[in-house]
């Protein structure tokens, strides 16, 4: 490539030196070496933190307007939390019943017991672009987090870990093209992996589906697991049927309320 | 506008696309964002309506290019490789330009994008990372088309 004037040139060198450093640093990265593994996890930590540090001052500003606006809200919005507050001691009852006869159940078929001890995480990146749809949070390795790792948000299964730094994860969506998870589906028990498809309704697909499959709606799919890479029994979402009596795959979470998730810490009982 | 406000405001413009890059509107279930590249567009219109813009000595456009692999979870020095590209295909066009012709500005900002998208997709290729295509088309399409956009007021500011 020729450039004109002479102050040019040394942006020509420049240029050069700049790509071949970037293809250095490219290559050391995608040979995923052990030794550059610490770096990188440094790297990642620093600029995510110092970027959430930038976004500070405005997420703080943006909030404060959102409060203002809810001051209005203020009488009918303790009427609900006293609502749902009655609501959780309700529902913390009825899980305890039902995790007692879970255990009864578990000790009669003699099923393989797994104990997932979860972790609570902020989210402090979102990003999409042309390769992921990805989300950062402030949960590492240091946190016990370890690649795999499902994330969950109120109980439904919303992605997974793909990266772990020291106190950041990076974790994909079911949404992503990258992601396959095992599930079950309904009364039918139809075994089939769920992948991220962009082309298909809400971005999800189930694919190895047996071939006698048939659903009416409603089917709830869940996790299934193999060699423990995944919980069994963490709800995902649940079927629908179109006006053409098309099913596709209705997600239970909701991607812009995805702030606060947990990470489950798989270990064998 | 005097030369160092025009190059510390042009490295503030790229900071923040890209540090805020995540403005959550979204368009047939995707980020408006996955649609459009703004930085390829900025570090293009910026250096070719101101040619004293190099990013202090690349040295930002770097780290620039770091961050956002490190944000957007891509394979670090990816976003640098494009950048440059992108770069060195603007100061070329700048060093041969007379005058700010709109059409020729635009075709070797679309020149520059084949370049970083074949770069993308070779990287791609190596990695050994589910694409989706259509995106990635769709992307290449709407950045290209999106370039006016960007192009007028960035011309009246820094021209």
């Amino acid at each position: 490539m020729k450039f004109a004037s002479s102050s040019n040139v040394d942006v020509k060198k420049k240029i050069i030196i700049f790509f071949i450093i970037s293809l250095f640093i490219f290559i050391i990265d995608a040979s995923n070496k052990k030794y550059f593994q610490p770096v990188r996890a440094l790297i990642n930590d620093s600029i995510i933190y110092s970027s959430n540090a930038v976004k500070i001052p405005f997420v703080y500003i943006s909030n404060s307007f959102e409060g203002f606006f809810k001051l209005f809200e203020k009488d009918k919005t303790l009427k609900r939390v006293n609502q749902l507050e009655n609501k959780i001691i309700d529902l913390e009852n009825k899980n305890l019943v039902l995790e007692n006869r879970i255990r009864y159940l578990q000790d009669i078929i003699g099923e393989e017991k797994y104990v997932f001890p979860s972790q609570l995480a902020k989210t402090i990146i979102f990003k999409e672009n042309i390769f992921n749809n990805i989300f950062i949070v402030n949960k590492g390795s240091l946190d016990g987090v370890k690649v795999g790792d499902p994330v969950i948000k109120n109980n439904v299964l919303v992605g997974k870990i793909i990266e772990v730094n020291f106190k950041s994860s990076q974790a994909i969506l079911l949404t992503n093209i990258n992601s396959r998870v095992p599930v079950r589906i309904g009364s039918m028990k139809y075994n089939a992996i769920l992948n991220g498809h962009e082309s298909e309704k809400n971005n999800l697909k189930l694919t190895f589906l047996p071939k006698e499959y048939s659903f009416v709606g409603g089917e709830i799919i869940y996790t299934t697991s193999i060699d423990g890479i995944m919980p069994e029994g963490l709800i995902i979402g649940e079927i629908k049927l179109d006006k053409n009596k098309k099913f596709y795959i209705q997600p239970f979470y909701e991607v812009n309320k995805l702030d606060l998730v947990s990470i489950i810490n798989l270990k064998k009982n | 506008m005097s030369n160092s406000l025009k190059t510390n405001s042009a490295r503030l413009l790229l900071l923040i696309s890209i540090i805020f890059s995540s403005p959550k509107i979204f368009v047939y279930n995707a980020d408006i964002l996955t649609y459009i590249n703004i930085q390829f567009i900025l570090i293009f219109a910026l250096r070719i309506s101101s040619p004293q813009t190099n990013f202090n000595n690349l040295w930002f456009l770097f780290l620039a290019s770091l961050i956002n692999d490190v944000l957007t979870g891509l394979t670090l020095g990816t976003s640098g490789l494009i950048f440059l590209t992108i770069h060195a295909v603007a100061s070329f066009q700048a060093s041969i330009k007379l005058r700010n012709i709109f059409l020729s500005e635009w075709f070797a900002f679309g020149i520059a994008m084949i370049i970083a998208y074949l770069i993308l997709g070779i990287i791609d290729l190596i990695i050994g990372f589910d694409l989706s295509y259509s995106k990635f088309l769709l992307n290449f399409l709407f950045t290209i088309l999106a370039y006016p956009i960007f192009w007028y007021p960035i011309t009246k500011l820094y021209a």
